[in-house]
């Protein structure tokens, strides 16, 4: 079964948006961190509930109007590895 | 009373024995020192501060002493001490004035966290502040420099002290430090500036004391709120330029630059996003103070703009 993923504590998080920039700090950790559209956009689908990276692939994919493709399985895999570094995400306990 | 109303004799035996109680801004600050140097850049420096009486309270005990042991006869130190803890290693006696200056600005960031303390230069026109926060040798304090004799109030040329409440900028107005061929660009286009004597061999180069002109020391007690904020950045032979940055970009490098972001943590960063959010922010470029002044004057507040 595909690990689940989920944020820290999304009460924890609070976000500032300019155009295409988003700043968002974890009173968690106490770190600020600078995020793009679709990196807020994951962190943010992941304070709504746990997701794996197919379904955030998925997710991503229909909100763009495409296809799935190797591309974007790339780029959200290594969006969750960045939020795993930054300690923003973690995995949802089976 | 104001420091330039004592006698030199007297400021030296005032700094010899109980102390000098000079007022910078929010802070009083007890001064003992038995280094002539020290007194006479004080004279200089700060004979407009207020000194405040025995009886007020004192924010920081500060002392510039000549250490113990044969130090005392050959190559004299002096040795800054703050409320009792000894917070740098002694540094050659002709560095004793830029040593008390970095010990107050220790004792700020250190302790003052009442505010948001960011690394800029504030100054101040008609009302609205423009924070220049950098590194050291981006040329934030000659820029303020420069422009405190150019029609801009200097609020500091090194500590930005942000209201965690309501925003606003509290002025220190203390000397500007100024290193290195700052000292003779400022000597050279402000020939009524007071600056001490060069301590020509210190860790940041040769330094100088400027002294702040009188307006901004008389009206040290007025808060001003930002409307700018200004990350400049000397380089040689270039053409100056005012170019936009992002806010979020503006407020991470601000959260870099303050000593004591991590100790506020979510008010912190309200104070930060709250102080981009209202400002313009800039990136600027420059390499001539009078171009400099021009772009500077030209500066919308955010009602205008």
């Amino acid at each position: 079964m595909a690990e689940l993923w989920k944020s820290v504590d999304p009460s924890k998080l609070e976000w500032r948006v300019w155009s295409d920039e988003h700043v968002v700090y974890d009173d968690g950790s106490g770190d600020t961190h600078l995020l793009d559209d679709e990196a807020a956009g994951v962190l943010r689908r992941l304070c709504q509930g746990p997701a794996s990276a197919d379904q955030l692939v998925a997710e991503l994919a229909q909100e763009l109007e495409i296809e799935p493709n190797q591309v974007l399985e790339s780029h959200v895999e290594a969006i969750l590895k960045k939020f795993r570094q930054l300690a923003l995400i973690e995995p949802e306990a089976s | 009373m104001n420091l330039s109303q004592l006698s030199p004799a007297e400021l030296a035996e005032g700094l010899r024995g109980p102390g000098i109680n000079l007022c910078t801004g929010p802070f009083t600050t007890r001064i003992r020192s038995p280094i002539e140097y020290v007194a006479e850049g004080m004279a200089l420096l700060y004979g407009n501060n207020r000194i405040a009486g025995p009886e007020e309270f004192v924010d920081f005990h500060v002392a510039i002493e000549a250490p113990g042991g044969i130090r005392r006869w050959w190559r004299r130190q002096a040795l800054f001490t703050l409320d009792g803890t000894t917070p740098f290693a002694p540094l050659p006696y002709d560095e004793a004035l830029p040593l008390l200056e970095w010990g107050l600005n220790r004792a700020v960031t250190s302790h003052a966290h009442t505010y948001l303390v960011l690394h800029a230069g504030v100054i101040e026109r008609d009302g609205w502040v423009a924070l220049l926060p950098g590194r050291p040798g981006a040329g934030k304090s000659t820029l303020c420099a420069y422009l405190m004799f150019n029609g801009w109030r200097l609020l500091s040329d090194e500590l930005a002290l942000v209201s965690l409440e309501d925003g606003l900028v509290t002025p220190l107005a203390r000397p500007v430090s100024m290193k290195n061929q700052s000292i003779e660009v400022i000597r050279e286009r402000v020939p009524e500036a007071q600056i001490s004597r060069v301590s020509g061999n210190t860790v940041k180069g040769a330094v100088a004391l400027l002294k702040v002109e009188a307006g901004s020391v008389a009206r040290v007690a007025e808060q001003a709120r930002p409307a700018w904020v200004i990350f400049p950045r000397f380089q040689p032979a270039a053409e100056a330029e005012l170019a936009p940055r992002s806010k979020a970009q503006a407020l991470l490098e601000l959260g870099n630059n303050a000593f004591n972001y991590s100790v506020h943590g979510l008010r912190g960063f309200r104070c930060l996003a709250d102080l981009v959010e209202r400002c313009g922010c800039y990136d600027f470029t420059y390499s001539e103070l009078e171009e400099a002044r021009e772009i500077f004057a030209r500066l919308a507040p955010p009602e205008a703009s």
